[in-house]
């Protein structure tokens, strides 16, 4: 599955697929170690949310999140909406959405990285995890986004 | 004498190796027609003087940053007889890629392997021998910070230099050499006897190197254009991007052989930055390093300061005891005992910000406060290096524009140095106080506090201004290393403060001394005039210009000329109001005569606004051109009387 740098959360990794940026932009990221194939995984995250720091082959390099947004990797499964995944155990990679509902979910215990289990009652979705049910909307497990092994 | 260059990635240790081969036998100017520093050095080694050149810390030679024009350009044109390049082992696999590029150039090469120690540490071992085999060079592994391995170093580079041989074309995958042999055949056909190393350029024209390919016939560059076309087909990328990704596929082969690597534990580096770029600590610990950076070098240096002060006041007194009255006696002391002083009161602050500011950059924490800093800097149309320099603006915007160095981006940086005097600096300080305390005796402390906001806020919109106009469609794009911190080395901080210190003299040296001269000839001239009175050039100048002044409250030609000795350094704008009204004791009888309070306030808002002084616009041209110096002067003055006219009118309606 090809994601955005930007769209990971600390901790995250996967490996650098393509990088889109006008040529000579390009090549100074590749100077720096942008390549494609090479394992990649963000560390830090500015207390104002941008720029990030991410590790290439044990180098700490800054960017901005916009830029982040143009380096797409392979962070090595499929990912699914929690909607839309099936019944079962399943691991929380990340919400697709602002600060606001991030924040909301958490509260909760739902945040990145975090394993529950799905299953539908009566046409519901709930997520069960530290032996709690939390009930979801269809909208707000439509923006949690799960991993699929392959 | 044979010259060498020293090349390598930024951090690589490259400058303390060269200052480790070189010493103190250093020479310290400027590249040709950029404000990037060339450091020339000597050393000894088997009875001969190599003179070696420091070229600026690179990753590659093929982008278009100014660092790696200059390096590439030396490279070519000066033709070095051999290059070192100093190669972070901890990093090797990006170090490889520059490596590459100029052994590409068939230049002879010795490899530094620096960092030995730190490597080691974090359980990296290296095949060098083998690996100097299959590169065809002779690499020593040094580790620069504890001047280890510099005489095998030294002797390396004497044995290449004797017969030390250029190396082959790597051999990148078979897909692209065929691209890269028919590109050969292409170049061989038209132009048979022209280029040295066909390989070569073949590879430089398939990386897009523009000054190579204006060097081949339109013809030749038709054929090749159609062998581009279809290779980009083939890789499904632009040929420079094939290019930069054949070498990196080459150098990780080569670190697949020869490098083996140990998980090691979390090192304290990484500790360290958890901690320093956390959510909730990452700006606490950012204000409390800026506090204590600017606290320091201003309690400290204000100590110093009262000496030079004091000093230069006797020396004024002795040499006008020595002298007696008169044109020369008043040239010495006023002109250039007073004016030079004034300016060389603030070398101990000068000294001990860059001081800390070295220690900030050895120990690897600036990139770190860039980090936490940038979102809300990019906001207001700076970047997250400028807040450096804007918190030092309210010590004195001399360092503070000499700190925008770190900013790497042309354009960030002019725009950090134009709005950095309106920052309020110490030396305006003394004409708030006094000022303040006659009009508003009451809340002179608020009324200061004001003028600090009033100035912070023009500088953002100043930024925003420029941001919007004159850079309107210049994106930064922002990508910075964060090294791991390192454990800086007292001497190298010293020597780097030091040479600043001594470039700020040479300027109060040169710059300021021939301002000061001429103020000096326009408050003196005609002959027998009072010193600065009504007589004076600069009096019946004053009496010229005052009336510009009138729709802000004050357009006597008093308060002209005083703001025009501020051009020397805004706290002479008290001493010359002293003077010129008859002693600063009766200032305070004085000055509501002229004066009601919101022309007052109106006449602090000028001075915190307009022109820099002398030596601040000297350090301006000197960082980024008199174009740009010349703009901040037309600027402040303009930003300070619209401001100004807009207080009085407003204040004079509502008071």
């Amino acid at each position: 599955m090809l994601v955005p740098l930007s769209s990971l959360k600390i901790g995250m990794k996967g490996k650098i697929q393509s990088i889109d940026f006008e040529e000579q932009v390009k090549e100074r990221f590749l100077a720096m170690g942008f390549v494609p194939g090479k394992d990649i995984e963000l560390v830090h995250v500015s207390p104002f949310g941008d720029p990030m720091v991410f590790l290439i082959d044990d180098n700490k390099i800054m960017i901005r999140r916009e830029q982040a947004g143009k380096i797409l990797i392979d962070v090595g499964f499929l990912i699914e909406t929690l909607f839309s995944i099936p019944d079962g155990m399943c691991e929380v990679f990340t919400i697709d959405s602002g600060m606001m509902l991030y924040e909301r979910l958490k509260s909760l215990g739902i945040y990145p990285g975090i394993t529950g289990e799905k299953h539908l009652y009566k046409g519901k979705i709930f997520f069960r995890t530290n032996q709690k049910d939390i009930l979801l909307g269809k909208r707000i497990s439509r923006k949690i986004l799960c991993k699929k092994y392959v | 004498m044979n010259t060498v260059a020293i090349c390598g990635n930024p951090n690589s240790g490259k400058t303390t190796l060269f200052n480790a081969l070189t010493g103190s036998h250093q020479q310290v100017g400027n590249w040709p027609g950029v404000t990037v520093e060339k450091k020339v050095g000597k050393f000894k080694a088997a009875e001969k003087t190599i003179s070696i050149v420091d070229l600026p810390g690179t990753y590659s030679l093929t982008a278009n940053s100014i660092d790696e024009r200059i390096a590439r350009d030396f490279i070519i044109k000066e033709n070095p007889d051999a290059v070192i390049v100093v190669v972070d082992q901890t990093n090797l696999e990006r170090n490889l890629y520059l490596v590459l590029e100029i052994l590409e150039m068939k230049k002879k090469v010795v490899l530094a392997f620096n960092m030995s120690d730190e490597t080691q540490r974090r359980g990296i071992s290296i095949n060098t021998e083998n690996l100097a085999k299959e590169l065809g060079v002779k690499i020593v592994k040094t580790s620069a910070s504890k001047k280890e391995g510099l005489n095998e170093l030294k002797q390396a580079i004497i044995q290449t230099l004797e017969n030390g041989k250029e190396t082959q074309l790597f051999s990148y995958s078979e897909k692209f050499m065929k691209y890269l042999s028919q590109t050969e055949e292409i170049l061989k056909k038209h132009h048979s006897d022209n280029f040295v190393d066909y390989g070569w350029t073949a590879l430089k024209i398939l990386e897009g190197d523009t000054e190579i390919k204006d060097s081949v016939s339109q013809e030749t560059m038709q054929d090749i254009d159609k062998l581009t076309a279809s290779m980009s087909q083939e890789f499904k990328e632009d040929p420079s991007i094939i290019v930069s990704e054949e070498k990196y596929k080459f150098i990780s082969s080569l670190s697949k052989k020869y490098v083996t690597r140990k998980k090691v534990n979390e090192s304290w580096s990484d500790k360290v930055d958890k901690v320093v770029t956390n959510k909730w600590l990452g700006i606490p610990i950012f204000l409390l390093v800026m506090w204590l950076t600017f606290t320091l070098t201003f309690t400290i240096g204000d100590i110093f300061n009262g000496m030079l002060d004091e000093g230069f006041v006797a020396l004024g007194e002795w040499a006008g005891a020595k002298l007696g009255e008169g044109m020369l006696s008043s040239f010495i002391v006023n002109g250039i005992i007073g004016g030079v002083g004034s300016v060389v009161v603030f070398l101990p602050n000068i000294f001990l910000l860059f001081l800390f500011i070295s220690f900030l950059g050895d120990v690897g924490y600036m990139p770190r406060a860039a980090f936490v800093m940038d979102k809300l800097m990019t906001k207001i149309g700076l970047h997250g290096k400028s807040f450096i320099p804007m918190i030092l603006g309210f010590g004195c915007s001399i360092p503070a524009i000499m700190s925008t160095r770190t900013l790497e981006s042309k354009r960030d940086r002019i725009v950090t140095i134009l709005v950095n005097p309106f920052m309020s600096c110490a030396a305006r300080l003394p004409v708030y106080t006094l000022v303040a305390g006659i009009f508003f005796p009451q809340n002179a402390g608020f009324v200061i506090f004001t003028l600090y906001v009033l100035g912070i806020l023009i500088s953002i919109i100043s930024a925003l201004i420029f941001k919007k106009t004159l850079f309107k469609n210049e994106e930064s794009v922002f990508i910075m290393e964060l090294p791991p911190y390192r454990l800086p080395s007292i001497k190298s901080i010293l020597s780097e403060a030091g040479m600043r210190a001594f470039m700020f003299l040479k300027k109060a040296g040169t710059v300021i001394f021939a301002a000061v001269i001429v103020i000096w000839l326009l408050a003196s001239l005609p002959a027998g005039v009072e010193y600065a009175g009504e007589e004076s050039i600069i009096g019946i100048f004053g009496k010229i210009i005052s009336p510009i002044f009138k729709p802000l409250g004050f357009g006597f030609w008093q308060a002209s000329v005083s703001l025009f000795f501020g051009f020397l350094a805004k706290e002479v704008v008290t001493g010359t109001m002293g003077t010129l009204f008859g002693g600063e004791e009766i200032l305070s009888q004085v000055l509501p005569q002229f004066f009601n309070s919101v022309s007052a306030y109106a006449f602090l808002v000028f001075t915190l606004l307009y022109t820099p002084c002398v030596a601040t616009i000297g350090t301006i041209k000197q960082e980024i051109g008199a174009k740009w110096a010349l703009f901040s002067v037309i600027y402040s003055f303009a930003a300070a009387y619209v401001v100004s006219f807009i207080v009085f009118t407003i204040g004079s309606i509502i008071f």
